[in-house]
């Protein structure tokens, strides 16, 4: 399959999780879980089923399902009719765990899926491995490989990666795929102080990493508790979720957990997310030490985390709901949202019954004030969520959790939206489109639209096309509302786009979603000729709401035309009218390349090794103040003298807390230039093509131009390192506002000075003088493609000073900038 | 006489055409009860033994039609099927007689390979579901049914299996496992055709929708996945879209034609054979995975012809 995934009966699921990890339930499991232990002997089918389903709705992706015990000895009929049920009745696939390789064989003929295998290893003789082999063949099943080989558990990295290679080779006697390989690493607990384990934690991440770089098609998991075994269950649950966080990080695929045990790692109090790490890393002999005695004094009641995490009663109430939704913290949400809208109101309505707020007035007094608490308060929290979700700071499970208080606050705030009565104004069908699960957009669309008089046929989720169309002639609807969270599934508008152009529909179609935008529905709407009902953007609700009016009303072909117009006259953003391929090439002429010092090789430079002092006489002063830190004007003239004081301020400050982590890698590579794309030769043989764009302009640059067939190239990546970006997150927390700005525009600024600084650095070894060694940084017009990132961490490696990239391809920490060094003397910047 | 092209070069290198539904042909033929083995009215598959020129007739028609492959009349043949009607103990006999008269009818056009595939339909069981009456018979069981109806369809010559109509997710696994088995018995190698049946919005009887049941058995060694039955074309839409983009395994696509219509309680399909061509010209251009088409329930010759045009059209 091109695509790895498994299934259930209902159901398939992506082991690439994007982003990761794919979660495996852990709690059906009478090894791991005394509750479940009792359901097993009890026969409590109702009970597993129910945890399992728990599970799902607590954001897991998979089942781990483990029945032994030594009470009984029907493991595998037991196997056999929990799996039956779970089967029928949840959704996620199921991973089969048992020691017994012949549960395993019949609970997999019994599973109406494709699922996993846990475990296989090479211990011993191998014999689990050759009974277990032959069925991950047969069934195409993917199975967590434990590192385990004839010699035992492996312990270093390279013991962990070598292990892995041995169970991939011999995998492939059996017609064993890598992508069929989700190898555990193995952790050990940091518990214990012996010497041999004081760097397993390290030896784990380290394995990780080591495995994924081998064999980039493969999987990873962890029994994340084991790095805990032995230690108070508050102090396991730090040392877990900060563990955690650095396994993602270090390219874990998949995990074994019980989600509720885990905190974000932007929760986790510093001292608390310090106490672990030095664990975790052995920076110091006294790690474990400090932490068993930190964690001995402290009540998790009382512990900075649990407290912070809840809202400070003096807050506005606005504030107080929007924080709820982010920190999931669903009781009392009800109340913050009366009074945030109480907030918003000049007279006092306000009244308590027994500690449940209402307002004494009726909607046509609240309604704005209501429609102010949704826009200002609550969406904004839906929106941080969505953002930190994207970034891999927060799991799903935690998404799906304040969606929940996200679901309790707006149906509060109903009760304070005026509901339009009188004959319905028109017929919306709406619903989140086929594959998608996520509805809490679409419900808001709903919410908005009832009470704005319209009748809306809510199809739920998961919609597949014939189903709207359907009720679309069913109802004889007005407008249909296509929702989708997922690029993946923003696909389906396109699909019912084109169902509808090809059907000749005339119902207009509004869409949105947080994948979506104007671009991508203006290339849809005209793709194969304009659709003339008309395909909206609706980037929320209320434009939603305001395009559905103007549907309505006696300007509806006005509306509509104006549409049309704007949708005639759009253009792709990158394609200006002329193909590119169309364009002649520039006149430029190759020259011949200079000597670098060193070739194939990425320079790491540390703090120490760069030049500091220099890089702060580099800084743009007058980008910083205008730019980063938004000084403008009049009264900006006036304040130049005083930002000159902050900058020295802000610079002694920087330096004497350490604030800035300035590291950067550069190195040149042997590279081709032909038409409009540059391929760079990878040391380990591959062949990295970079396509540019060409320029409409005049000159029809392009900057493989200046590159000739057999030629250099310098790239370069720097970044003022990860800490700065904690503590700006940090300061924001802590409302320090104006601090966390300031320290940000000056990391900003600091980056940009020490790419110039490195730029000048590759000047000088390719004795560039004057013109020529410019530098293009991905995101402008010459080089717009951001995922190019790719390319250059494959040749620099700049994940090793702790730059890494989104799936997009932007820079993680924000503060790091990349750049291509051309080092021809005509080189310019240029626009398309 | 040269070797016959094999049938997985043949869609590699062609769109190949399927004929079109056996159960309403017979039905013209207005066949009593005597005309079935021991008078059981209904089975089908027995005709076979009784009134083997009326299969002939449907089957030679269809490949005057312009088919490339016939299905074997086989589809209720496997063990616990022909058990209803008393013939199970012979079920290895019964599919290798059925798959020789569609080889013996093939072998009268020499004007391009033509291939008998031999159809394996349900048990009639859903061995997933935990129903009192039809989610209780043993795995084991199910498994063997169909191995025996697979032995005796490849020993009868076809040139390809088809398991089709498939309701269960888990009887198509155990029918895989079965043809494999089968495969291993008889020393021949045939290619399996996998096929399930799905709803208006895409899911099987029990929910599996068509992302699960391709993820379920995509790599169990089957080599065309494909759909048939219960809707027709314009439903399967979304559906072949999806198993499209997945670029890995050939496709087949046989609806019926159109939606089945309840008039008198009679299941009525009105899609007519211009309408059913179009669509599945549609698949064809948009769809470079399919390399299968053909029609199911309430399609006839008159269908068939206007598909072989559509695929003739293309070339």
């Amino acid at each position: 399959m091109t695509i790895p995934r498994v299934s259930s009966a209902l159901n398939a699921v992506e082991l690439k999780q994007i982003p990761p990890p794919l979660i495996i339930g852990e709690r059906i499991n009478t090894q791991g879980s005394r509750k479940a232990k009792k359901m097993v002997l009890e026969d409590d089918f109702d009970g597993l089923v129910d945890l399992g389903r728990q599970q799902v709705e607590d954001g897991a992706h998979c089942l781990d399902v483990c029945v032994a015990t030594t009470e009984r000895s029907d493991e595998k009929e037991f196997m056999l009719k929990l799996v039956k049920r779970l089967s029928l009745e949840v959704e996620a696939p199921l991973v089969i765990d048992s020691t017994d390789p012949e549960v395993i064989e019949s609970a997999i003929e019994q599973i109406p899926g494709r699922p996993i295998i846990n475990s296989i290893n090479l211990e011993g003789d191998g014999s689990r491995f050759k009974k277990l082999a032959p069925l991950m063949a047969k069934y195409g099943l993917p199975a967590i490989a434990l590192c385990i080989g004839p010699k035992g558990m492996a312990k270093t990295p390279q013991e962990k990666l070598e292990t892995a290679e041995l169970l991939y080779e011999t995998g492939k006697q059996y017609g064993l795929k890598i992508e069929q390989f989700i190898f555990d690493v193995l952790t050990f607990t940091l518990a214990t102080g012996e010497d041999e384990f004081l760097d397993a934690g390290k030896n784990t991440l380290e394995g990780i990493r080591l495995v994924k770089e081998k064999f980039p098609n493969c999987y990873t998991t962890l029994g994340l508790s084991n790095i805990s075994f032995g230690l108070i269950p508050y102090a396991r649950k730090i040392l877990n979720s900060v563990f955690f966080y650095h396994a993602v990080k270090a390219g874990l695929d998949t995990v074994i957990v019980n989600a509720k045990e885990i905190i974000p790692y932007g929760e986790i109090d510093q001292k608390e997310r310090k106490l672990a790490e030095d664990l975790i890393f052995n920076t110091h002999p006294n790690a474990l030490s400090d932490l068993i005695s930190h964690f001995e004094k402290v009540d998790p009641k009382t512990t900075q985390s649990e407290k912070k995490v809840d809202v400070d009663p003096s807050w506005p109430a606005g504030k107080r709901a929007y924080f709820r939704i982010v920190n999931r913290l669903k009781d009392g949400i009800e109340n913050d949202v009366v009074c945030a809208i109480s907030e918003k109101l000049e007279t006092n309505y306000l009244k308590d019954n027994q500690g449940k707020f209402t307002l004494d007035a009726p909607p046509e007094t609240t309604h704005d004030a209501a429609i102010k608490t949704l826009n200002e308060d609550l969406l904004p929290a839906m929106k941080e969520v969505g953002d930190k979700f994207g970034s891999g700071e927060l799991i799903l499970p935690f998404v799906l959790k304040s969606a929940e208080c996200m679901k309790a606050a707006v149906a509060e705030l109903e009760t304070y939206l005026l509901k339009k009565e009188g004959t319905s104004k028109g017929k919306l069908v709406l619903g989140t489109v086929y594959g998608d699960v996520h509805d809490i957009g679409k419900n808001l669309v709903k919410t908005i639209f009832q009470n704005n008089g319209y009748e809306v046929f809510d199809l739920g989720k998961q919609v597949p096309l014939q189903k709207f169309v359907e009720k679309i002639s069913e109802v004889k609807a007005d407008a249909v509302g296509l929702s989708a969270l997922l690029v993946s599934t923003s696909k389906q508008m396109q699909f019912f786009v084109e169902h509808a152009k090809k059907n000749n529909f005339d119902i207009p179609i509004l869409c949105g979603g947080a994948a979506i935008n104007s671009n991508y529905i203006n290339r849809i709407a005209k793709d194969g000729g304009i659709y003339e009902s008309g395909v909206f953007y609706c980037k929320t609700m209320f434009e939603g709401l305001k395009t559905m009016d103007g549907l309505m009303s006696d300007n509806r072909q006005q509306l509509l035309s104006d549409w049309k117009q704007k949708v005639e006259n759009w253009k792709e953003a990158s394609t200006s009218g002329v193909s590119e391929k169309e364009l002649p090439k520039s006149q430029i002429t190759p020259v011949t390349p200079p000597k670098p010092p060193r070739i194939n090789i990425p320079i790491r430079l540390d703090s120490s090794q760069i030049d500091v002092p220099q890089v702060w006489e580099m800084i743009d002063k007058n980008s910083l103040f205008k730019l980063s830190w938004g000084l403008r004007g009049k009264a900006g003239q006036e304040q130049q003298k005083e930002h000159e004081k902050l900058f020295e301020e802000w610079k002694k400050r920087i330096e004497a807390e350490q604030l800035f982590e300035p590291k950067a890698v550069y190195g040149y590579f042997h590279c081709h230039g032909k038409d409009n794309s540059l391929v760079v030769d990878h040391p380990a043989g591959e062949s990295l093509k970079f396509d540019f764009p060409r320029s409409a302009k005049q000159k029809h640059l392009c900057l493989a131009d200046y590159f000739g067939q057999d030629d250099i190239v310098a790239f370069q990546a720097v970044t003022v390192g990860n800490k700065v970006a904690d503590i700006i997150e940090k300061w924001n927390k802590e409302d320090k506002y104006t601090d966390a700005y300031y320290l940000h525009g000056l990391a900003v600024e600091f980056a940009e000075g020490m790419a110039a600084w490195i730029n000048q650095k590759i000047k000088d070894e390719l004795k560039i003088s004057g013109k020529g060694g410019l530098r293009y940084s991905w995101g402008y017009p010459s080089c717009p493609d951001v995922s190019q990132h790719r390319l250059v961490w494959k040749l620099l490696g700049p994940e090793k000073i702790g730059m890494t990239l989104t799936e997009a391809g932007q820079i993680i920490p924000e503060q790091s900038t990349a750049a291509i060094v051309v080092h021809h003397p005509d080189a310019e910047y240029f626009v398309l | 006489m040269s070797e016959k092209e094999p049938f997985l070069d043949a869609i590699k290198h062609r769109v190949l055409l399927f004929d079109g539904a056996m159960g309403t042909e017979i039905q013209k033929y207005d066949p009593k009860p005597e005309d079935f083995p021991d008078n059981k009215d209904g089975f089908n598959d027995g005709l076979v033994l009784t009134h083997p020129e009326w299969i002939k007739e449907i089957h030679r028609n269809y490949l005057k039609a312009g088919a490339d492959c016939i299905e074997t009349n086989s589809f209720g043949s496997n063990k616990i099927k022909l058990d209803e009607y008393g013939y199970g103990d012979q079920t290895v006999e019964f599919n290798k007689k059925i798959a020789q008269l569609a080889v013996e009818v093939c072998s009268e056009f020499t004007d391009r390979p033509r291939y008998v595939i031999g159809s394996m339909g349900p048990s009639g069981f859903l061995p997933s579901s935990n129903d009192p009456d039809l989610g209780q018979k043993p795995l084991s069981e199910i498994r063997e049914a169909f191995e025996l109806q697979a032995e005796g369809l490849i020993l009868g010559g076809v040139d390809a299996l088809l398991i089709e109509t498939s309701q269960d997710i888990l009887e198509v696994k155990l029918a895989i496992e079965a043809c494999h088995n089968a495969m291993k018995k008889t020393g021949k190698k045939v290619p399996i055709i996998a096929n399930v049946t799905l709803d208006q919005y895409g899911k099987m009887l029990l929910g599996t929708n068509v992302q699960s049941a391709y993820t379920t058995i995509s790599d169990m060694g089957i080599d065309v996945f494909g759909l048939n039955c219960s809707t027709g074309p314009i439903e399967m839409i979304p559906s072949v879209r999806w198993l499209d983009e997945q670029k890995d395994r050939n496709l087949l696509v046989v609806p019926n034609a159109g939606m089945p219509e309840n008039e008198g309680g009679q299941a009525v399909y009105k899609m007519t054979p211009d309408k059913m061509s179009e669509a599945l010209k549609d698949f064809l251009s948009n769809y470079s995975q399919v390399r299968i088409i053909g029609g199911c329930c309430g399609t006839n010759a008159e269908h068939i012809k206007k598909l072989r045009k559509v695929i003739d059209e293309r070339t």
